[in-house]
């Protein structure tokens, strides 16, 4: 039944969305700043935001575009550079699908069902329909309030079914209104595995005017491999929001301080629409001395809708630390020339 | 499997009643090669007289600063030389290892992280890489350099970041973490730092640690040729 409802809805919605119409709509809600200055890094370092979003169903679209530029413009009044928002943030637009409640009660039943390849099949057909209607709404709203802002805005994303590979992408958005990077989820969490969610392949940061941002998430969090490949990348901003499924722990500002790079953490808010199980807050984690705390907390935990710090990674690359300056290049090497299956048990 | 009850105390110090692995805390950075035998030995007699399991201070031994566990016997079980160094002892061109050698112990496969090496993740992953249960740190800090967050931050890096337990002592103080991330015996200066946990219990994600070998693999370029060796001259 729910292949149909989709099919329904999907011919409801080539007629329903229109890129223009979300355009003129974004244009209305943030008109283009011709006064502002592109982002640079100041000498008093970087003013960075996260958002803790909540995850509601949409009235309509023009809501949609409100609530998200209401957060920017709060953003950009703090005089904030760059802001982050959660990992799926587009996915709430899918709620503006006729039907939606219908498609999403039966959808619902089959993806907490014990039959995998139904889950799989289901899920799959779902993102594969609704990732078009979903993916012109998101993807135009963030370019035109990101020119309209002038700010760099690392939205989140949907999930997305590309060559018959499903994954979870996150766009960066600079301040020009382009997409600068789409970085498909590195580590799906257990739940999206049972999906048929896939990893991403490769890390690809976009390149911005405050440097190269990395898109990471909260699953990367307890690995410090993504944030090693990101600082070797040459960033200096990476996200790491949480998930519904995965909170922002402290592991963020460990693995702020020892990469060097500012970690934005976007939290969610509990939701009734989407089944969203727990709070995470929000939080900005830097490298000690860039926050000068002892604790690398720039900004947060906190479950406000928006945590905004100052950041200055000028200060902490000038600042090295006695006890993880230290490099050593042979080990590395060794690292990575080892063969894991045939460790080395040598006492 | 039975608990093993870990306790930090004091170099020499008797340890608590009950504990069956020690880790000597001590306020120098480490002991001088001409004093490491005696130190050893005088270890080895702790060890023997309270048949525990017994982490030393860190000694220098053939230009490289080392961390040993020594059994109940008197015997060195195992010994581990430091891969990386605080940059106040790379002034004194001692050199560094390039390999984390866990071994086996009657409570599991260990490993031992000597000084800076705690704040190394790819460390810890390494050890857990080879099969490792058990991380133990022996840490020297700058009384100036000395709060809490700084000992706290290996400790709960390593063990929430790998799924294994880990007890650390840096300075005057320790800490340890059981698997899940929780800490035991919190950061303190109040000796002896004791706890109790099932050596058995180990939370790795082995899925996760192959993905993150498998991203390195494909940035190697990057990681090799990029930050990595920077700061990080081969050994002097």
């Amino acid at each position: 039944m729910y292949r149909f409802r989709l099919k329904a809805a999907a011919f409801a919605m080539s007629y329903l969305s229109s890129e223009e119409r979300v355009r003129e709509l974004a244009r209305q809600a943030a008109p283009h700043h011709n006064g502002k200055p592109a982002p640079f890094l100041s000498a008093g370092g970087l003013r960075t935001a996260a958002v803790c979003a909540s995850f509601e169903r949409l009235k309509n679209l023009n809501s949609y575009i409100s609530a998200q530029n209401e957060i920017l413009s709060r953003a950009s009044q703090a005089g904030c550079q760059i802001v982050a928002f959660p990992e799926l943030s587009a996915m709430p637009v899918a709620s503006l699908m006729p039907g939606f409640p219908a498609i999403q009660a039966e959808l619902r039943a089959l993806w907490d069902s014990d039959d995998r390849q139904k889950r799989v099949e289901s899920f799959y057909e779902f993102c594969a329909t609704v990732q078009g209607f979903i993916g012109e709404i998101f993807l135009n709203t963030f370019s035109q309030l990101a020119r309209g802002h002038r700010m760099i805005v690392a939205a989140g994303g949907l999930y997305q079914v590309e060559n018959g590979v499903l994954t979870n992408r996150q766009y960066l958005f600079t301040d020009t209104g382009e997409v600068s990077a789409a970085q498909d989820k590195l580590y799906p969490d257990r739940w999206e595995r049972s999906m048929g969610v896939s990893a991403g392949k490769k890390l690809s940061p976009g390149q911005t005017p405050l440097g190269r941002v990395a898109l990471l998430s909260a699953s990367c969090l307890s690995d410090y491999e993504p944030f090693f490949a990101a600082a070797a990348a040459g960033c200096t901003v990476a996200t790491a929001g949480a998930t519904p499924f995965t909170p922002v722990s402290d592991l963020a500002r460990y693995r702020a301080q020892e990469s060097g790079l500012c970690l934005l953490c976007p939290g969610i808010q509990k939701g009734s629409a989407f089944a969203v199980a727990g709070s995470s807050p929000a939080m900005i984690a830097a490298p000690r001395a860039a926050t000068r705390s002892r604790d690398g907390r720039a900004a947060g935990p906190s479950l406000q809708p928006l945590v905004t710090a100052r950041v200055d990674l000028e200060r902490a690359a000038s600042q090295f630390d006695l006890y993880s300056a230290d490099r050593n290049p042979a080990f590395f090497q060794a690292l990575l020339d080892r063969d894991p299956a045939n460790p080395s048990h040598e006492g | 499997m039975p608990q093993l009850c870990v306790a930090i105390v004091p170099t020499l110090a008797a340890p608590p009643e009950g504990a069956q692995l020690v880790i000597f805390c001590d306020p120098r950075s480490y002991v001088a090669e001409m004093d490491s035998s005696m130190m050893l030995a005088a270890a080895a007699r702790y060890a023997a007289r309270h048949q525990v399991y017994l982490v030393p201070e860190r000694f220098i031994a053939a230009n490289y600063l080392c961390l040993c566990l020594i059994s109940p016997k008197g015997e060195v079980l195992g010994a581990q030389r430091a891969i990386h160094l605080n940059l106040s002892l790379r002034e004194h061109n001692y050199y560094r290892d390039d390999t984390i050698r866990p071994f086996d112990t009657p409570f599991g496969r260990v490993a031992l992280l000597v000084d800076v090496d705690v704040n190394m993740p790819q460390v810890a992953r390494a050890a857990v890489e080879d099969g490792a249960t058990l991380l133990l740190s022996s840490q020297f800090i700058q009384l100036y350099d000395l709060y809490e967050d700084r000992v706290r931050y290996g400790a709960i890096n390593a063990a929430l970041s790998n799924g294994v337990n880990v007890a650390a002592c840096a300075g005057m103080g320790g800490i340890i973490v059981r698997c899940d991330g929780k800490e035991l015996a919190g950061f303190t200066e109040e000796f002896p730092v004791c706890a109790s946990f099932d050596p058995s219990r180990c939370h790795a994600d082995r899925d996760a640690i192959a993905a993150g070998r498998l991203l390195l693999q494909r940035h190697r370029r990057l990681l090799v040729e990029g930050t990595m060796t920077e700061g990080g001259q081969r050994n002097v």
